[in-house]
């Protein structure tokens, strides 16, 4: 496998820097529409990936690693929301189960966060910040070299009749 | 590629433990407290004496029926712990064969039901049952649903009418009934009381079904009543199990009751 080469942060300008550190933002999307919804910040990750990914390979990153990693924590946040209102309206134990995941769910959030904020930080510095998993990811997919396909074999064939 | 699946296997192993270890070494209610116990008494006694104020519901007023009533709720209150609340129990003079919770430890029993059971102890069943209800919050998660927080904490009188009249008619689930049967039975057992009277309870109430306007609250509404007599009649009674009478004179109990019912 083969990548493109990794820019420094003086190769990078202001510009690239904010809208790398704006992608670890979106986790607060819900909060500014005070919207109790997780998917909102999933939503704003999206959106803000699409509308980035053509900004450079820096900002393609982070946006990418930002929407990856914010996936897992919102599919998780909404399964609480749900187990818990069905719990409420079926009249429910709240069983250990339960706790237990609740409490997980907590402390991936804070981790969430804590990673999140360096994030918005390193980026702004122009440097890079590789999350477990979610970063290698990210990077595998922006800044692998693809294989150019052969250019010597036509595109475009005509139908076969047999 | 293999380091990436390494990661996102420590990444779920460990989220996966943990979940497991809290789940196994912490210990958090099954029921979220939604009311302090504080508000819970207050709205309860708001409910009580709202509903003593509706014609049918007048309270019978007798020492020795206070006194047999206070002497039973405190006795079956201190007979489990943590109980949440200090029991207050109310007699009412009503023909109907009737019993019902309210929330912060308040029942209300008709001059009906005393009238039907043929003994102390399945009136004790009856106020155990209720207390169930009461110690597993079933009442304020009902009323919740049914009303919302806002409406339930809400001192306009008229809401509160609303309110303490829904709670005269039995709206629990039969996972609810089954918990206060249990709750019941135990409760009966730590007083060396046989539950299953209970059974002969629901069973002569069932018999007389026919009548539903004399027999409200136990038959009309609450669910599957010949499995919840299953139930109850296998109950597991400790190996060196021997019942007792009840500390209530039923005789006279009955007596000082029927001096205040209507005839």
């Amino acid at each position: 496998m083969e990548f493109y080469p990794i820019p420094q942060p003086e190769e990078l300008t202001d510009r690239e820097k904010e809208d790398a550190s704006g992608s670890y933002l979106m986790m607060f999307a819900t909060t500014a529409l005070g919207l109790p919804l997780p998917i909102i910040n999933l939503i704003a990750s999206v959106v803000y990936y699409f509308v980035n990914k053509s900004k450079g390979r820096f900002v393609r990153f982070h946006s990418l690693q930002s929407l990856y990693s914010q996936l897992p924590v919102t599919i998780l946040n909404s399964a609480l929301v749900i187990w818990a209102i069905m719990n409420l309206v079926n009249d429910n134990p709240f069983t250990n189960i339960f706790w237990g995941f609740a409490i997980t769910m907590g402390v991936v959030n804070i981790f969430y966060f804590i990673f999140s904020m360096i994030g918005v930080v390193r980026a702004r510095k122009g440097r890079f910040i590789y999350f477990v998993f979610f970063g290698k990811l990210s990077y595998a997919q922006v800044y692998r070299k693809r294989e150019e396909k052969a250019t010597d074999s036509p595109v475009n064939l005509p139908p076969k009749f047999d | 590629m293999k380091r990436i699946l390494i990661e996102l296997a420590v990444l779920l192993g460990i989220g996966g433990l943990l979940w497991a270890a809290i789940a196994i070494f912490v210990q958090l209610p099954e029921r979220p407290v939604l009311l302090s116990v504080e508000k819970e008494k207050e709205i309860g006694e708001e409910y009580r004496n709202m509903i003593l104020t509706m014609q049918g519901f007048s309270k019978v007023k007798d020492p020795y029926i206070d006194s047999v009533l206070a002497y039973t709720a405190k006795r079956l209150e201190q007979s489990f712990e943590d109980s949440r609340f200090s029991y207050n129990i109310t007699l009412v003079d009503n023909e109907i064969v009737n019993a019902f919770a309210l929330p912060g430890g308040f029942i209300v029993v008709t001059t009906g039901l005393v009238e039907f059971c043929e003994s102390p102890e399945e009136f004790i069943a009856v106020i155990c049952h209720e207390i169930g209800h009461i110690e597993k919050g079933h009442i304020v998660s009902r009323l919740i649903k049914d009303f919302g927080l806002n409406l339930l904490t809400s001192n306009d009188p008229f809401v509160t009418g609303e309110i303490a009249k829904t709670l005269l008619s039995s709206g629990y689930n039969r996972q609810q009934e089954e918990e206060a049967d249990q709750f019941a039975g135990e409760l009966m057992i730590k007083n060396n009381l046989d539950p299953r009277v209970m059974a002969k309870l629901f069973r002569r109430l069932n018999e007389k079904q026919g009548d539903l306007d004399n027999y409200l609250e136990f038959i009309s509404s609450h669910p599957n009543l010949e499995s919840r007599i299953r139930q109850i009649l296998s109950i597991q009674l400790p190996d060196d199990f021997k019942p007792s009478e009840s500390w209530i004179n039923w005789d006279t109990f009955r007596e000082f009751t029927g001096l205040h019912a209507d005839s």
